[in-house]
């Protein structure tokens, strides 16, 4: 036993009094004959060529492909466009102070501005829903001036 | 006749015609040792059987490119240092569960005689090794039981010898506090166990 083993020996000694107590030993049975199998189990092993089960891609594939279709469903529900594609009716370029010049010397509203294009071909707006209190459609139905008997349908 | 050495195995190997036969006798010199480790890591005699064979079917296709002032038998300790703590990571992801789920369905194997045949203390030290993660546990093994000096343990494990002291002195520590526990455990229960047979 050389010096540095002495040293190593007396640390566990100290550090771990009843694992130094403890036999080397080797409690683990091994069946009988598996030495003399083993070297002929490896070379049989060897001879073939080793591919990948299929088995381990099976479950690969059967685990990825659900988690790939949550993952896409998710992407679209949460970042996609959910607004239709709108095309620009007509562009012009024009600065910032050009523009609002024009608008001063014009009293055009949204519908006068696209007065001029065909209703077909105005863009697609969508349709907004709101939620109006009973207060907030009457000032609205007053503001408008609509005739409420046109809101009567009639079966 | 005496035992060829691993420079005469690996030039019988590079021959095509004598492959087979040096390879033979390579895993019949190396079997016995390396199954060991292997066997303290997993445990269970048929997972390191799986466990083996990979080792020496990864030394089989590398030993082609294996550096001849290199150790053999370093170079083979290091496929299976490597495998067995792959083997480990992939039983965990495989049961997806904790470490301390697969050392429970590994050490199954040692309540039974037919593949453990050491005695009370020599469970519960293996055991407290089981309680180890992994790497440590090799690092434990290698040092205490294969008692490997810390430079070969380095060329093993591509860790610093510093970083292999300190991680076996908190292993050494880690199983004396399992074994001590252990023990006043086993005292605790000892004296109601006696009142029990004794009522």
């Amino acid at each position: 036993m050389t010096m540095k083993d002495h040293n190593e020996e007396n640390e566990l000694r100290k550090d771990a009094p009843m694992l130094f107590r403890i036999p080397k030993q080797d409690p683990f049975a091994v069946e009988e004959g598996f030495f003399e199998r083993f070297p002929h189990e490896v070379q049989a092993r060897v001879g073939t060529p080793q591919r990948a089960p299929i088995g381990i891609w099976l479950k690969r594939a059967a685990f990825a492909l659900p988690v790939l279709a949550l993952l896409v469903f998710g992407i679209h529900t949460f970042t996609g466009d959910t607004l239709p594609n709108r095309k620009p009716v007509a562009s012009i370029t024009i600065s910032p102070e050009a523009a609002a010049l024009y608008m001063a010397s014009t009293d055009f509203d949204t519908p006068e501005l696209i007065a001029d294009v065909p209703t077909a071909e105005w863009p697609d707006l969508g349709t907004v829903t709101m939620q109006l209190s009973p207060d907030e459609a009457l000032a609205y139905v007053d503001l408008e001036n609509i005739d409420l008997t046109e809101l009567i349908i009639i079966p | 006749m005496s035992e060829p050495t691993d420079e005469e195995l690996i030039a019988l190997f590079r021959e095509e015609e004598s492959r087979h036969y040096g390879f033979n006798l390579l895993v019949r010199k190396h079997q016995q040792r390396l199954y060991g480790f292997v066997r303290r890591m997993v445990t269970d005699p048929d997972e390191t059987k799986d466990v083996l064979q990979n080792v020496f079917l990864k030394a089989w296709t590398g030993l082609e490119k294996f550096r001849e002032d290199a150790q053999l038998f370093s170079w083979l300790y290091r496929i299976a240092h490597n495998e067995s703590i792959s083997h480990l990571k992939r039983m965990r992801r495989g049961l997806f569960t904790s470490d301390a789920k697969v050392t429970d369905r590994l050490t199954s194997s040692m309540g039974s005689g037919e593949h453990f045949t050491g005695d009370e203390i020599q469970r519960k030290l293996q055991r407290a090794v089981m309680t180890l993660p992994p790497k440590q546990r090799a690092v434990f093994t290698m040092k205490y039981f294969d008692e490997l000096k810390y430079e070969e343990m380095s060329r093993v494990t591509g860790t610093s010898v510093g970083a292999l002291k300190s991680s076996y002195h908190i292993a050494v520590k880690k199983i004396e506090a399992e074994l001590t526990q252990g023990l006043s455990r086993a005292d605790q229960t000892k004296p109601q166990q006696e009142r029990q047979s004794n009522r």
